[in-house]
Formats: C-alpha cells, structure tokens, sequence
C-alpha cells in the first residue's frame, strides 16, 4: 500500500515531529472528552472510547511521535476533566492523570507491536477478513487489558473506587477501549489512507456510511440511558414512598398508644394503670421512653415518673421531659409552641438530635384544652424508627427523614450528601410532616438491570462488525480494482510485447527463385519463445531460422529476441553457417538464464539451388518430405541446445537436397505435442499424414492444412506451448522448367 | 513435503526412480531438480541410475533437469545412465542429440550391469 497522504503531517524532521505529537494530541483530547460525554452514570468510564483506537492507528502509522502525543493527550483530558468536575487539580488526581496517560499510551505502543508482529505490515491493507479479524482482537481484544487494568488499579489505590467495585470499573474501561478500537481504528486508518493506496476507492462513501452507523448507535444509546435513567428513578421512589409509608405507620402506631394510655391514667387517678399504660409500649422498639408528667401547682417541682427510661444517649432528657411538663403547666399547650393538635387532645412534639418526644394529655379523654391529670410523654429512638423502616430497602442508599439520616450500605460519599439520583417526599404525620428524602449511590444502581450497557456494547459490537467488514469489504474491492488495473496495465504491455515479437516475425516470406517459402508463429500467451525469420544475405543466399525457447510467455520472448538478433548479427558477416552458430554458443552462454534452453535450426537457401544447408542446435525434427513418394525423413540434429552445455563442441552444417517438390519442414515441439482435452497429443505421426497429402499444394496452404489439422484434434482445448511451423518447398518441376519464379529472386 | 524420486541401492549404484509420470513446467520441476541434485550429491560412490520407468512425458522445459544431472554428475566425474526411458521421450533425447550425453538402457539390471 502506498504510503497514506494524510491529513496529518507525516513523520520526518523534528519541526514536523513536534507538529506530529501537537496534532494527535489534539485530536486525543477532543476525541476523549466526546467519549467521556458518553459515560452512562453512575460510572465515569465510557462505552466507547474512541480515542483508544485513534491512538492504535496513529502509533501504528506514525510510531513514536503518535505514542508521546497519546500521553499528552489522556493526561491533558484528566486535567480538563478534573477542571469540569470543579475539583481543580489536586495532587492525587495529577498522579492519577500522569498513570492514565502511561496506561493509554503504553497500550497504544503494545497494541501496535503486537499488530506488527502478529500480522506483519498487512494492517495497511488488511488484506483477507481473518487479518481484519485478528487484528481487532490483538489490538483491540488483546492490548486493551493494558488501560484499563491500569486505570481501575489506580482508582483504587487512590480510593476512587471500592476495592469490590474494581473489577466491574475495569471491565467498563476495557469495553470501552475494545469498541474505541473496533470502529475508530480502521475508521482512522481510512482516513489517514486519504486517496491513496489500496483504500482509496470510494473511501468517503464507506467513511460516511460508518458515521452515520456511529450516529444511529448513539442515538439508541441514549435512548436507552434515558429509558434506564427514568426507571431507576421511578424504582428510586417507590423505595422512597415504602420507606416513608413506614416512618408514617409506626409513628401513628406509636400516637394511637400514647392516646390510650392516656385514656387509662385519666380514668385512674391513683395512676395504678401506669404499669399497664406502660406495657402498651413493650412491643414497640422505638420507644425507649415512657414518661407520666402529673399536673402540679405552679411552682411546686413536677414528680416525673419515668416508667421506661432506656434511652441510652439522652442526656438531656429528663430536662425536655420535665420544660415540656413545665410548659405544659404554665398554660395549655397550643399551635404556637410547635404543637398540633392531635386526635382528642392536645400534643407536643419536640426534636432532639437522636430522638423524637411525642406528649399527649392524660385525660385526653376530657377532650378541653387544659389536662386534668398531666401530661404522657413517650421518647422514640429516631434512628431505630428509621432503621425499622427502611428494612428491606436495597444496598447503597441513604434515607434522610426528619433532619435525621440513615445510610445503608451506601458509600461515604452518599451519606456526605452526593448522590446519583434521589427523591424526596413528605411523611404526613397526624400533628407533624416530615421531609424525606432518598439518595442512591452505585451500589444501589447496581442492583437494577445494566440496560443501557448491555444495549450500548450489543449495537456497537454489531455496529463495530458491521463497519470493520464495510472497511474490508472496501480494502477487497480496492484490492480487486488495483489487482484488475495492474491486470489491465500488464495485458496492454502484454500487448505491445506480442505487437513487437509479431513484428519481429516476417510479415510475408521472401521470394526465392526455385523455393517457395512460408511459415506461422502462434505463442500460447500473448508472447511466445518460439520464432522464425528470413534473412537475405548479401550473396543473394538465404539465411532462415527457427527457435524454440524453453517455456512461454514473456521471459523466452525476450531470449527469443535475443537469439533473432544474434542469429541476423551472426549471418550478415558472411561466415560460414557453422562459425556463426558458434559465435551464437559462445555469446547465449553467458546470456540465457538457466532455466532457459534453445533449441534452433537455421538454414541457408541458394537460389535455384537443390540443397539446403541447415545446422540444427539440438531441435528437431527436421523433416523432409518426398514430393515423389509421399515419404517423410526425420534429419538428425548437428548440436546440443543453446545452453546445455557450458563449454559446447562445434558442430558442422549438413546439406540436404531436394528433389522438385520436396518439402523441408521445420517445426517446434507445440505442435507434435500439442494435447487434446484427453491428453493425447498430436503426434509425430499426423505431422508426417498432413505432409503427405498436402505435399502438393503450395507452402502456405500446406501450413494453413497443418493448423486446421491440429485444431480439429485439439477441438477447442487450449494450447499450452508455442506453435511455428516453417515450410521451404522446392519448386515444382513445371515450375523450374517455365523459371517462373526466376524474376522474383 | 511431496516427493518426487524414490531413492535405492543396487549394490554400490544409487538408483532414483521417479514416482510422477509427467515432468512437465511449473512449480515441482525446481523440487524435482533440487531431489535429483541431492541424489547426486550423496551417491557414494558416484554412480547413479535414473530410472524413467513410469514417466510418460517430459516438457522442452524439464530438459534443463537433464542438463543440470549432468553437470552435477560431471563435476563430481562420476557416471550416470538412464534407464526405463519410454519411446516419446526417446525420441526427445534424439531430436535434441542429449542422447550423445547419456547411456540409456532398457531396465535397471541392464544400466546397474554396465556401471
């Protein structure tokens, strides 16, 4: 893949080094404040980062620059977030931005070597769905375990986060990364690719078309947040409403008592009935305090009988005890001292830090404003009111009622009065209403079903695949137009290569008086090893070739140009033939590769000659075909290949005479063993059958016989090797005898 | 790995025998040279027999085979002759005059009788 042209300044000197770091930076910072944005309360930590696989593809296109500018980046975002937060930038949290930041960019780097290693350089091209695949699981499934084990341990080192709570914080932070990198890391690599190398083929549609999945996902990612948000409240207050329900049953419990206890020491002045009056409360725990104020002269001191004084932490009781009984002798008890008036008679209702007095007349019975017998006091244990109302409410809340709090189970920072999500509600008591209110921490959030994550990780998994495969599909279907324009660029010079090696080939055979000549030259490929030429001399004579180099395609076409070359060097010098053939070993020597052989024959034609002289390089075989009888000689080869052996021994040329008629035939071996669908070749023994009936007819007929002979055996099938077929023919004896072709030498 | 050569002793003759019945281009023809290399190499004595019994066609290509058998033979100066080469392929070694080059024999007892 080519190198990207990215939209960030590429790595080189150190002036673009620091704009390098400054850019990830940057673009790190924007990225992970828009995830932390994504954080779904009660948790800090994101469903999805996507600064995390940012980083991944910056480090893996950039290296080091992308690693520091990774560091700057999560510390300077810890610090924004501290500032957003309002808690301004304690040391603790400046330690805790500067393990942050080692953790992402340690991961980074990790995750970038482990890619390097694990796949090579194919994560430019992530060439084949299973790369892709094991990519995302190194870099995002494997690498991302670095961030967040770091951070959860951090947070709780530095009591962030309850030890309990760390791994469930750790698996939030480890998801979120995964699925930063699941979709930002091939969305950033795209992007960086800009409109090169192999992503370059519709790259915006698909980077389009995975913001607008982004967007989807996060838009059904904050619907369910809301959805969540709103039941958890709604669960919020039913527990609330129980809790207060409670509070208001007990105390109405507790008043209905007083009000009968004081119906039994109205009617027994003696005050008997005070054991009994005192016994109505023995079931109930929150009253720890059963008091009878007897009505006395002004003045005199009040006997108190404190009939059940087991309020522990109420040092000052009997003082309230005894200013209520003091108040209430003084004068009745009315509206304006914080007194309601109670059901049959007149109440007192006073606060102390731990407890609550609730007071009654006596002789509520009489039913006036002035008590005849005295006054009922009971003290009620707030705490133990609240802790018996809110039994069975759930871990991690704090219930405030009254001005006095109960926390259960809930974290220090909840009873402190931070809260995730609270309500509040009124305890509407017979004489007194009470505030409560209910705050929830983590704990309690907990307990309720995690929807919103469970949507958030479903869609983006899905979201994330769905995308990553947009992104391999658009790598495969770039793959396939630069396979199919490289296949396009290499077929036109394909093409010109055959236009030239055509071109080499003689565009008609040259007139020889007393011969005729042809030839054809099919290669199998757009190019072939094989060739044939005519060369005239300068002494009037004819020089011919035929070669066959071993192989198709290309790589003999260019050996076959070669030997052409040498073979007209060679000949124009005059040289007998057998001197020029060794001039041929001694320069192919040091030219073939060694996986190439040639084998070649050439041949020097007299005009109005019998005989051909020919030097055969170990090709074969040379036929000679009887005009008179039809018979066909196989000539034996004068000399080895060209480039069998190193050191070749010369070979002299031999001569063959040809009657008027006789055909000297020179063909390659992609003839005779030219196979049909069923593997059978053509064989040597049809060349000598189309020889034999066509020997009359003139040599290029002859040839054109050939070919359609071997097409009907190969009936369609391909061939797999180069094809030439020479024809020298002797003139016909009517022919010589008119010197018909005497004016065409 | 596929191979291509079954290797024997007869006597102090290293015998190779090929087990494809087609030598033809493309990618086993290295592998088939760099056997028959090895052949070569460990024969101890330097005296080897390539038996083409079973082989029914060669390409113009895998002549190099024969070319580099015997160089490799000549420049260990050991001897080599070929045995159970079929008729199409005879007449290969004709055409091409490699025939000059090597002993061919019908049969293994034949060539192993000649060494």
């Amino acid at each position: 893949m080519d190198r990207p042209s990215s939209p960030l300044p590429q790595q080189a000197g150190s002036g673009q080094t620091v704009r390098l770091i400054g850019w990830v930076t940057g673009l790190y910072l924007v990225l992970g404040i828009v995830g932390l944005q994504l954080a779904i309360p009660p948790s800090t930590a994101s469903p999805l980062f996507p600064a995390a696989g940012f980083a991944l593809a910056t480090v893996l296109s950039f290296g080091r620059p992308a690693v520091v500018g990774t560091f700057l980046g999560q510390f300077c975002m810890h610090l924004v977030r501290c500032w957003l937060e309002g808690k301004g930038w304690p040391t603790v949290d400046l330690l805790l931005g500067l393990v942050f930041a080692i953790g992402a960019a340690g991961q980074a780097a990790a995750a970038a070597a482990l890619v390097r290693r694990t796949t090579g350089e194919s994560w430019r091209e992530l060439a084949f769905e299973r790369q892709l695949f094991g990519f995302l699981i190194i870099g995002g499934g494997v690498a991302c375990l670095i961030s967040a084990t770091v951070g959860a341990v951090a947070l709780g080192l530095a009591g962030f986060v309850a030890p309990a709570d760390l791994p469930y914080e750790g698996w939030k932070w480890y998801v979120g990364d995964t699925l930063g990198v699941f979709i930002f890391t091939p969305l950033t690599l795209v992007l960086l690719a800009g409109s090169a190398g192999a992503w370059r083929t519709d790259n915006r549609r698909v980077i389009l078309k995975m913001l607008v999945i982004f967007a989807l996902v996060l838009v059904a990612y904050a619907g369910a947040g809301r959805w969540e948000q709103t039941a958890r409240l709604r669960q919020l207050s039913q527990d609330g409403q129980r809790a207060a329900d409670r509070i208001a049953d007990q105390l109405s419990l507790v008043v209905s008592r007083l009000q009968l206890s004081g119906r039994l020491l109205a009617a027994d002045e003696t005050q008997q009935h005070a054991e009994g009056a005192r016994q109505l409360f023995d079931e109930a725990g929150e009253v720890v305090l059963v008091a009878v104020v007897p009505v006395v002269e002004s003045g005199a001191e009040s006997p108190l009988f404190v009939m059940r004084p087991g309020w522990l932490p109420a040092a000052g009781l009997a003082e309230t005890v005894l200013a209520v009984a003091a108040q209430a002798a003084s004068g009745p008890l009315t509206a304006r001292d914080d007194c309601l008036l109670a059901r049959g008679g007149p109440g007192r209702a006073t606060e102390q830090a731990t407890g609550l007095l609730l007071a009654v007349a006596a002789d509520d019975r009489a039913g006036g404003p002035q008590p005849s017998a005295g006054w009922l006091v009971v003290g009620i244990d707030h705490r133990t009111l609240l802790r018996q109302a809110t039994t069975g409410l759930p871990e991690g809340v704090v219930i405030d009622a009254g001005g006095v709090r109960r926390a259960v189970a809930a974290e220090p920072a909840l009873a402190d009065g931070v809260g995730l999500i609270r309500w509040s509600g009124t305890v509407p008591l017979a004489w007194l209403d009470w505030q409560v209110e209910l705050k929830a921490d983590q704990r309690y959030l907990k307990g309720s079903f995690d929807a919103t994550w469970l949507v958030a990780i479903l869609s983006l998994v899905f979201a994330a695949l769905f995308a990553d495969r947009d992104v391999a599909l658009l790598a495969a279907v770039s793959r396939e137009e630069v396979a199919h324009q490289a296949k396009q660029r290499i077929e036109r010079e394909l093409a010109i290569a055959r236009d030239i090696q055509q071109g080499l080939l003689p565009r008609q055979p040259p007139l020889v008086a007393g011969f005729e000549l042809a030839g054809c030259s099919r290669p199998a490929d757009q190019t072939g090893g094989d060739f044939y030429d005519f060369y005239p001399l300068a002494d009037g004579r004819l020089a011919m070739a035929i070669a066959d180099v071993t192989g198709h395609g290309l790589g003999p076409a260019l050996v076959a140009a070669e030997v052409r070359a040498l073979f007209r060097a060679a000949v124009s010098r005059g040289q007998p033939l057998a001197a020029a053939v060794a001039v041929m070993h001694q320069l192919l020597a040091d030219d073939l590769p060694p996986e190439r052989l040639v084998t070649a024959c050439f041949a020097v034609l007299t005009p109005a000659g019998d005989a051909v002289e020919y030097l055969s390089t170990g090709h074969g075989p040379l036929l000679v075909c009887r005009a008179a009888t039809g018979d066909v000689e196989e000539l034996p080869s004068q000399g080895l290949p060209f480039g069998f052996l190193e050191q070749p021994g010369g070979e002299s040329a031999a001569i063959v005479r040809l009657a008027p008629g006789d055909l000297f035939v020179l063909v390659t071996d992609g003839l005779f063993e030219a196979a049909d669908a069923a593997g059978s070749p053509f064989g040597l023994a049809a060349v000598h059958e189309v020889l034999r009936q066509h020997r009359h007819e003139p040599a290029e007929r002859l040839v054109g016989a050939m070919e359609r002979a071997l097409a009907i055996h190969l009936d369609r099938t391909p061939r797999q090797d180069d094809l030439t077929v020479v024809v020298i023919k002797r003139a016909a004896a009517e022919q010589l005898a008119t010197g018909g072709d005497a004016d065409r030498v | 790995m596929a191979h291509f050569l079954e290797t024997d002793r007869e006597g102090d003759v290293s015998v190779a025998r090929f087990t494809v019945s087609r030598i033809v281009d493309g990618p086993e023809l290295d592998a088939i040279r760099n056997e028959l290399v090895e052949v070569v190499i460990a024969a101890e004595p330097p005296k080897i027999l390539i038996d083409f019994s079973g082989v029914a066609l060669i390409s113009s290509a895998a002549i190099t085979l024969l070319r580099d058998l015997h160089r490799a033979v000549s420049s260990r100066q050991g001897q080599l002759r070929l045995c159970g080469v079929c008729p199409d392929i005879v007449a290969v070694l004709r055409f091409t005059r490699i025939d000059t080059l090597f002993a061919l024999f019908s049969d293994r007892q034949a060539a192993v009788a000649d060494f």
